[in-house]
Formats: structure tokens, sequence, C-alpha cells
């Protein structure tokens, strides 16, 4: 077993080396992003305070200090008050806590309003909402990904939903819902606003999403770590917990928090205040879309006409199933993704994209490329060229096949 | 030696697809090819919800472990790995078919099935897609090249008690000049050995014994879960002569030779002999009428060109785990064959594939139709 190990620790090292020396190109921020030096640096501090921030000694009152200064840091990079912050295990935790939580704040009788492009964390929370006596209602979205306001307020008017949970941006096609004009709807209304905001956060100015009642982050989508993220709650909204035992977080989120994630989180917010090329990524991005539309027939663009966050392409290529030219650009040391992952590692067609009204195979057709701190102008073009070179060679394939039928 | 017995063996730093199930000869085929100097990629194909379910509150979700295994042996080996997800596929082509047949009065075999129309097609396809030179598994069967006929043959394995080159004969020689079977020439034992030599986790893996898709059920339970009960009707057990000797629970609970379960009072032991759908009976008889001499087979596939004259001779094997015996061909069109044992043969069971054999080499096979008057 020992063995093993060391071969393990080998390979971690030789992976670091891969990323950094660019041998491998790594096009899947959406899905995590590489802890930043900051991060590591905020981490390795707070693995020396070890002791627990309820503690009202020294070591206690010393972890107490890192975990209130990283939560000043991120409420300071959405431009929230930092008695809002209530630190999670993440941002499925954190999405999870706004349904729940408000839920069973409402009881029986409770109404969500959401959309169908929602993270899986939105969606698999609403059958266990629906069998504590809750009812859904969903607002449609358009084959860009996009709603429609004027629906919205009808549906707010006849429905009247205690809860209204719509993302800021979608991980899948970067497709940006607009939060402050759904904002001002839901309080005509008398609507709490959810928003999940991971994948806003860093990519887009704080004003897009800050102003609503409840937001859920993540710290790896930052270059912060996994397993820390927060609901951001704001002073009246109603929420009862769904961890219990503890006093933390004001008793929003019971259980010791992870402190060492936290200041990871902590750091990477501080960096990302200070700097985050959202100009240049989304350059390069447009740039990258541009070399695939004039170098390939048969692509289209998912939500190309909407607002979408600067780093992420959602790109359909006629008659290519996604796992193939996800297999062939890995091989060739590229890391793209696909909708979602099953336990199995087989990938199953997206819900965003069946809910945008894709067929089944139009859906398993599409792949993402999400962008991000080590993506230049010649990592797009190396990646699109790439592309087009399998999709060429599998669509000639496919052809010969045809014929030869 | 070298194990692909192939007489060209593929170029150092070919591209080579590794078919892994997550068991121990697959794992060694893709273990095999990377210390040997191949570009190896693992796939493996997500058919059914694997392994046992984990019912929960918060609903199912399968446990995985041999795709987990087959993920891990990739990791060891530092070779790419990829999973496809061809349940609908597999549903269709093998399950549904499984089923079918069951209810026909035939008794069928799904592996070969799954081979012909899952496997070899889309892990072939997916391969070449990957710009594979070569597509491998970890059959018991070698590939030989014949450079005097030009053509790629397939043989049997290496490992007497363990060839598989029965589960292949749907394969074409074209297929086959694609294809490898690293472990193909080994014993067991040094697989096993190999694995151990490699660090896989998988080197004591038992051996899967059961229809992958049936595991810890009979495959009675399985076909009943699967159709509606009033589809499973009971119906009369017959002597040979057609006279109405008892009850059976319907069709899919009985297969060609099968004594035991009956439940029939009879002076000496009853065997069934035949399934007849249409009349929903179960021929029954003593064990000297199940020894045969001949059967139609049906939807023929050789492997290399076969050149049919009035009558061949071959071996012939009627299912995985009979010895071959020497048979007579006739042609009768329509893809279909008379075959006439020279031998009688016990329990010839129509659903079962019949493999022929030159020696060690499997010239293909069909499906066997039904018992001939002769």
């Amino acid at each position: 077993m020992l063995f093993l190990t060391h071969l393990l620790a080998l390979d971690l090292e030789l992976f670091e080396l891969e990323y950094r020396v660019k041998t491998m190109i790594y096009a899947d921020y959406n899905a995590t992003t590489p802890l930043s030096e900051g991060a590591k640096k905020g981490m390795a501090q707070a693995m020396e305070l070890w002791g627990n921030p309820s503690s009202s000694h020294k070591s206690g009152r010393k972890s107490l200090e890192l975990l209130n200064n990283s939560r000043e840091s991120v409420a300071a990079l959405v431009g929230v008050s930092p008695n809002d912050v209530v630190f999670t295990s993440g941002g499925s935790e954190a999405n999870t806590l706004a349904l729940m939580g408000s839920a069973l704040a409402v009881g029986e009788g409770f109404r969500l309003l959401t959309s169908q492009v929602e993270h899986s964390s939105i969606k698999d929370t609403l059958p266990v909402i629906e069998k504590l006596g809750g009812t859904i209602k969903y607002l449609p979205v358009n084959p860009e990904g996009q709603i429609s306001l004027l629906e919205l307020e009808q549906i707010l008017e006849s429905f009247k939903p205690h809860l209204v949970s719509l993302m800021t941006a979608n991980n899948e096609t970067g497709v940006i819902f607009p939060i402050p004009e759904i904002l001002s709807l839901c309080e005509k209304h008398g609507s709490v606003l959810h928003t999940d905001a991971v994948q806003g956060l860093g990519k887009l100015n704080p004003s897009f999403y800050q102003s609503a009642h409840l937001v859920s982050i993540s710290a790896h989508k930052i270059y912060g770590p996994k397993g820390a993220g927060a609901l951001l709650v704001k002073k009246g909204v109603k929420l009862v917990s769904t961890h219990y035992g503890g006093s933390q977080e004001i008793k929003r989120r019971g259980g010791t928090e992870n402190v060492i994630g936290i200041a990871g989180f902590g750091a990477a917010a501080r960096e990302v205040l200070i700097s985050s090329p959202t100009q240049e990524l989304q350059g390069a991005r447009d740039h990258f879309e541009q070399l695939l539309a004039r170098g390939l027939d048969g692509i289209t663009i998912q939500g190309s006409k909407q607002p979408r966050i600067p780093n992420t392409s959602n790109i359909r290529f006629n008659d290519i199933a996604s796992e193939v030219l996800l297999g062939a650009l890995d091989l060739d040391g590229i890391c793209v993704s696909a909708g979602s992952a099953c336990s199995s590692g087989s990938i199953s067609p997206s819900h965003v994209l069946l809910g945008m009204g894709f067929s089944e195979k139009e859906a398993k057709e599409c792949v993402r490329f999400s962008w991000g701190k080590s993506s230049y102008l010649n990592t797009v073009e190396e990646v699109a060229q790439k592309v087009i070179a399998h999709v060429n060679r599998i669509r000639a394939r496919n052809s010969l096949k045809e014929s030869s039928k | 030696m070298n194990p692909l017995i192939q007489n060209q063996l593929p170029k150092k730093g070919a591209k080579v697809v590794v078919a892994m199930s997550g068991g121990v000869d697959s794992s060694v085929a893709a273990g095999w090819l990377s210390k040997n100097g191949y570009n190896v990629i693992g796939i493996s194909l997500q058919l059914h919800d694997m392994a046992e379910k984990i019912d929960n509150e918060f609903g199912t979700c399968c446990s995985l472990s041999d795709l987990n295994d087959a993920r891990r042996v990739a990791e060891v080996l530092d070779i790419p790995f990829y999973v496809n997800n061809m349940e609908t596929a597999f549903n269709e082509a093998v399950i549904d078919d499984f089923v079918q047949e069951y209810l026909n009065g035939r008794t069928p075999n799904p592996c070969v099935r799954c081979n012909e129309k899952v496997k070899f097609k889309k892990l072939m396809d997916w391969a070449l897609d990957l710009g594979a030179d070569f597509l491998a598994t970890g059959h018991y069967a070698t590939i030989q090249y014949n450079s005097k006929a030009n053509r790629h043959e397939l043989h049997k394995g290496g490992d007497d008690g363990k060839d598989q080159s029965y589960f292949l004969f749907t394969l074409k020689e074209d297929e086959l000049a694609k294809t490898l079977f690293p472990v193909g020439s080994f014993e067991k034992p040094v697989v096993r050995a190999l694995a151990q030599e490699y660090g896989l986790r998988v080197a004591n893996k038992p051996d899967s014994q059961e229809i992958c898709f049936v595991q810890g059920k009979s495959y009675k339970e399985f076909i009943e879960e699967k159709v509606p009960p009033e589809v499973l009707r009971p119906g009369n057990f017959v002597n040979a002569e057609g006279t109405i000797i008892g009850q059976h629970a319907g069709l899919h609970q009985y297969t060609v030779g099968q004594r035991k379960g009956l439940q029939l009072n009879s002076l000496e032991p009853l065997y069934v002999l035949a399934l007849d759908a249409t009349k929903n009976e179960v021929v029954v008889g003593p064990e000297s009428a199940l020894f045969r001499k001949s059967a139609i087979v049906k939807n023929i596939s050789w492997i290399n060109e076969m050149d049919l004259g009035s009558t061949t001779r071959a071996l012939a094997k009627i299912r995985y785990r009979s010895k071959e015996s020497p048979v007579n061909i006739t042609l009768l069109g329509d893809n279909s064959i008379e075959v006439k044992f020279e031998v009688p043969q016990r329990a010839i069971t129509p659903g079962q594939a019949m493999v022929f054999y030159d020696g060690t080499r499997t010239l293909g096979g069909g499906w066997i139709e039904s018992l001939s008057v002769h």
C-alpha cells in the first residue's frame, strides 16, 4: 500500500507541472479552478491556527479572528455586510440551505418559482420540497436559455411564490439572467429572491447579483479551495437552518467551521478583488468562437445573442457525440466538459440544454469550453485548431461509413 | 513469446483502445499493452445499472464497483480512461431480446449477442473516432494472420478451459484486422501473475460466473420482473405422443435438457425435450430422447469468406461448455444451414449459438433454430 501511495505522490507533482508548463491545457474553469498561490498561503497559515473558533481561550480567539477576516474579504468581494455571510461547504449546500431553509420557514403551502436550467443542487432539492407539501412552478427559458420578464411578472402575480430562485449565470451556457430587474419585480410582488451566483462571482460586476435577498457563492470557482462556500442572507430574510448542533454562523449553519477552507476562500476573494481580468478573458473567448465559426460548418453557439459571462462557450458540433470529442481532446491534453457526469463518469444529456428545448441527441452533441487565468489568445487558438481538426476527421470518417453502407 | 500471436505484431507506439470491464483479463490486456510500448487508452461501456443498487430516501444510485475497478486500474497504469453509457442500446439489443427469447420458448445467449450488437460495434466505432489503430479486449482467443490466404483468422485461446472464441463468432475478418486479444494465448494463472506484477488491485478478483445483468437472481426472477404476469401463463406438460401429463408454470422456467423442478410423477426420470411457444407446451421424455443428430441453424455468419460446396465437414459446438463434434453442413439458402452430427448430441437447444471450427480456427456460426426431422 505504501508503494502505491508513493506512486500517487509522484503523479501529483507531474500533474502540477503539466498544468504549469502547458502540456495540459485546462479549459474547464466552470467545473473548478486551480488553487491560487494566495489561497494556498492563506490555508497554510490557517493550518498553524488549529483552535476551535467557538472556544473562548486564546487558541479559539485566533481562529475566530481568521474566520472573521475571511468573512470580511468575502463580503467585500460581493459588496454586502459581513453579517450576511453564512459559510457553507460550498455552492450546493448554499443552494440547498436557501431553498430548504425558506421552505421550512414557511411550512406547508410553500410556493417556489424557479427555472429548468438551474444547477442540479437546486433541481434535486425540489422533490424534497414537494414532499414537505410545497408547490413548485417553472419559469420557461427560450432556446437561447433566457427568461422573459413579462412571463415572470405574470407568474409572480398569479402564483404568488414565497421564494423565487433564478441563477445569475448558467454554468453550462454562461447566459446571464437579469437579476436586478427580476429583483424589482419580486419586491413588487412580495417574493424573496434567491440567486445562485456561483458562476457570476469573480466573472461579473457584483452589481449583477449582490442585491438579491439570498445569494449562493463558492470558493473553488475563484481559485479558492473546494469545500468552502457561502450563502449570503440579507437582513430580515426568514430562514431555518438545515444543519443543527451549534450556534456557529449565528445559528444559521451548525457545525465547527472549515477554518482552513474558509481561510483559503478569504484569500482567494482578496485576490479577485484586486484583479479580475474579465476583459482579456472575453477577448480570448470571443476569438475562440470566431475561429470555430470560421473554421467549421454545422456548429451553434448557445446563447450567443444573450448577455453571457465572459469565459464560457457552449458549442454544439452537429453529428458528433460530445464524449468522442471530449476523449479526443483529452488525449491531446485539453480538458473540456459536456453535460453532467453521472456517478459512473459517463455523460448524460444536460438538463440545462433539454430545458432549453434541445433534443437528447442535440444535447449530447454540445461541449462546454470555459476559460480562466491561464487562457491566453494563443491558448484558445491552439484549442480551436485541435477542435477543428478532430471535428473534420470524425466527420470524414462518419461520411465514409455512411457511404459504405 | 509474443502473446498477440499475430505474425504481424503492431508497431510499438500504435494507439490501442482497450475495452476494460474491471475484471482481471481486460485489466491485464491493458497492462500488457502499456508495458510493451503501446499508446493505450482505456474505455468502459456502462451497459446496465452495474452492481448492487443503493436504495435510499433520496433515490437510487448505482455503486458501479466494476467500473470503478477499471478506472483505478487505468490510473495505476497511468492511461486515459473514459466511460460511455450504452444502457439504452444494451437494453434494446440484449436485455429485451433475452426476455423475448425465453418467452418464445428458446434459451438465449446474451453474451454473444452483446459482443455482436453492442460491444464490438460500438467500441470499434468509438476507438476509431478516438483515432486508434486497434481495439483490444481481454478475450481468450487469438487472431492469426494467414499470409498465404491473405486474411486474418480467429483461433482458439491458449487456455483450453477458458477459450472464448465461441462468443466471438460474429466477428468479421476486417474487424479482426483491427482487433487485439493481448491475453488470448495466456493461461489464466499467467494472467493473474501478470496482474500481480503490474500491481493491479484486481489480481485476485474472482471470475464472473453469471450473466452480468442478472447477477444475484435467477433468470426466472429476472424475467418475472420484466414482463407483466399475464404473459407468463401456465400450460401443459406433454409427452412425445402429445398426452397431457401435468401443468407447467410458464415456459420461461424451462430449458431443453432440464430435469430439476418439473415436479412430474413418473417411473423414469423425465427431461425437457422441447418448448412449444405456440401451444404453450413443454414436451418431456426420457433422457435417451435428448440425444439428436441434426439441427437447423439460422443467421449464419462466417468470419472469413466460406466456400460451402454441397456439404462441408467441420467441428461444431452446440453451446459454450460443450465439446466440439464432427458435422456435415448443408447449405439451405436464406442464410440457413442444416447441420448433421456424426455422434448424437445431448440437448441441442434452440436459441443457443452453434459455432464451427476447423482445428483451432473458428469458422463462424449461427443460431440454433430447431431440431430437424432427420
